[in-house]
């Protein structure tokens, strides 16, 4: 299954030097990972448990990297949200 | 001028605007002919509304035009168009949650989260009874917009600023309060499911979430799934507004979209469905919403400094919208909870859409109805029998499942 839609991989292939953020789904506790994540130019901005992951930001090159990672289940984009 | 004709409300009001602003009017009249009259004396007279039951018609014509219509002999008089609200006096005994209250049950010691724009620790309906608060996006979780201290007082304020008259669906319930959305009422989905994370710590049995994106959405979001794991797992009731991005179909975004949370559409005081309301089916199919409560004009508590909402007297706001409604949803499921404390979220929204009020609008507008609290509290304390013979107990399941819309 792939790890992100076809349309947000588009968008980060299209402007890899954008800063993006994403929500990015561990297969468990995203700790072991958190180095890794640093290594790769992406700041942790959360740390979830209950649904295990992180969101960061970084440049969305790395962003694309980041899916060869095997502990990598999804990356979605962090939507924006608004009262209604 | 025939004045005597015209409201005296309405009088200043042509006095005070240029003489081409349309104005709302309702033009008591005797029977006949009178519309044609109108309209055939200027083209800029748009009726909106026939009466039937007296000889009245609902129009919009320019300022300048009230007068000339004073003076038609088949006019007897002429009222302005008031915009009208519903106050928490009006929609929570219209969802039956006074009686519930009378059989004891106002929510104490049921702890209700409000994921929103904080609240206004000091505003008088919430005293003593905020048990946490927080913010994800700066600041302590002071209310700078006004949305989530509406929210709050619509769930569960007790009233207290205005002698007991606006009083929250829940008015004995406590609160913990995560600021999720900005000053502006924005805000990202991770920082929802920080404040998600924060709320059950906290204990939060009900979480109550008025916010949404980007329609069409199929549920599989982070958001999304976090909500299903969070109701599944935790067995933590959660109300999530359908959105304002009516009336079209599949316009209910995350995290309304979620399986297991109850999604909730907005109805005005008569019960018509409003018009911003989303609507379903979610993008792979599912029937959303899955109930309707009051979200039209209504005043509930107002921080001190709101950004947002229409004043109507101290203390106290007009908002409209499915985050309105939501909190109508929030607190009757807190009354459910403390009534029978160990149902489960999906007992409680069994009962309230079986209880609710069939307003016959599409399923995917409605829902079940509009909901019914007390007539939900009696599911709840006698569970619905599954009259199915097995497998999904109430009309909407069934409805899902003729619909092929199951979670």
């Amino acid at each position: 299954m792939d790890k992100m839609d076809a349309a947000l991989r588009q968008r980060l292939s299209a402007a890899p030097d954008a800063i993006v953020g994403l929500i990015v789904r561990t297969d468990g506790d995203p700790t072991p990972h958190l180095n890794r994540l640093g290594e790769m130019g992406l700041r942790v901005e959360r740390q979830f448990r209950l649904l295990p992951g992180v969101s960061v930001t970084g440049r969305a090159g790395s962003a694309l990297s980041l899916a060869q990672e095997a502990w990598v289940l999804k990356i979605e984009e962090d939507r924006a949200v608004s009262a209604v | 001028m025939a004045a005597y004709k015209i409201a005296y409300h309405l009088q200043s009001q042509v006095r005070s605007v240029a003489a081409s602003q349309p104005l709302g009017v309702i033009v008591r009249h005797r029977p006949a002919a009178f519309v044609a009259h109108a309209a055939a004396a200027t083209t800029e007279v748009a009726v909106s509304h026939e009466f039937r039951l007296v000889p009245a018609t609902a129009m919009q014509l320019p300022a300048a035009q009230i007068e000339a219509l004073s003076r038609d002999d088949s006019v007897e008089y002429i009222w302005p168009d008031l915009p009208v609200h519903t106050c928490l006096d009006v929609s929570v005994p219209h969802v039956r949650a006074p009686q519930v209250w009378h059989a004891g049950f106002r929510g104490d010691g049921v702890k209700i989260a409000i994921l929103d724009t904080g609240i206004d620790p000091h505003h008088a309906d919430f005293a003593g009874r905020i048990r946490a608060m927080t913010s994800f996006v700066g600041g302590d979780g002071s209310d700078d917009n006004g949305h989530g201290t509406h929210v709050a007082g619509i769930a569960a304020g007790s009233g207290a600023a205005s002698n007991g008259r606006y009083r929250g669906v829940a008015p004995g319930a406590d609160l913990v309060i995560a600021k999720v959305l900005d000053a502006r009422g924005n805000g990202a989905m991770s920082s929802v499911m920080a404040g998600i994370e924060w709320a059950v710590d906290q204990g939060a049995q009900v979480i109550n979430l008025s916010l949404g994106g980007d329609a069409p959405a199929d549920g599989t979001d982070a958001l999304s799934t976090l909500c299903d794991q969070v109701v599944r797992q935790l067995g933590i009731v959660m109300c999530v507004a359908a959105g304002n991005a009516g009336p079209g179909p599949s316009t209910i975004g995350p995290p309304g979209v979620a399986r297991w949370v109850i999604t909730v559409g907005a109805v005005d005081d008569a019960d018509a469905l409003t018009r911003f309301s989303s609507r379903g089916p979610t993008a792979d199919g599912r029937i959303k919403p899955d109930i309707v409560f009051p979200g039209a004009g209504i005043v509930a508590p107002q921080a001190a400094r709101a950004a947002v909402g229409r004043p109507v007297e101290p203390g106290y706001a007009e908002m409209s919208g499915t985050s309105m409604a939501t909190p109508h949803a929030t607190g009757a499921a807190a009354l459910l909870l403390q009534a029978q404390p160990g149902l489960k979220p999906e007992a409680v929204r069994r009962a309230l859409v079986a209880g609710a009020v069939d307003i016959h609008d599409l399923p995917t507008a409605q829902g079940a109805g509009r909901g019914d609290v007390f007539a939900a509290y009696q599911r709840a304390i006698r569970p619905v029998p599954d009259l199915a013979g097995g497998g999904s107990g109430s009309w909407l399941d069934r409805l899902r499942d003729v619909f092929g819309g199951g979670r």
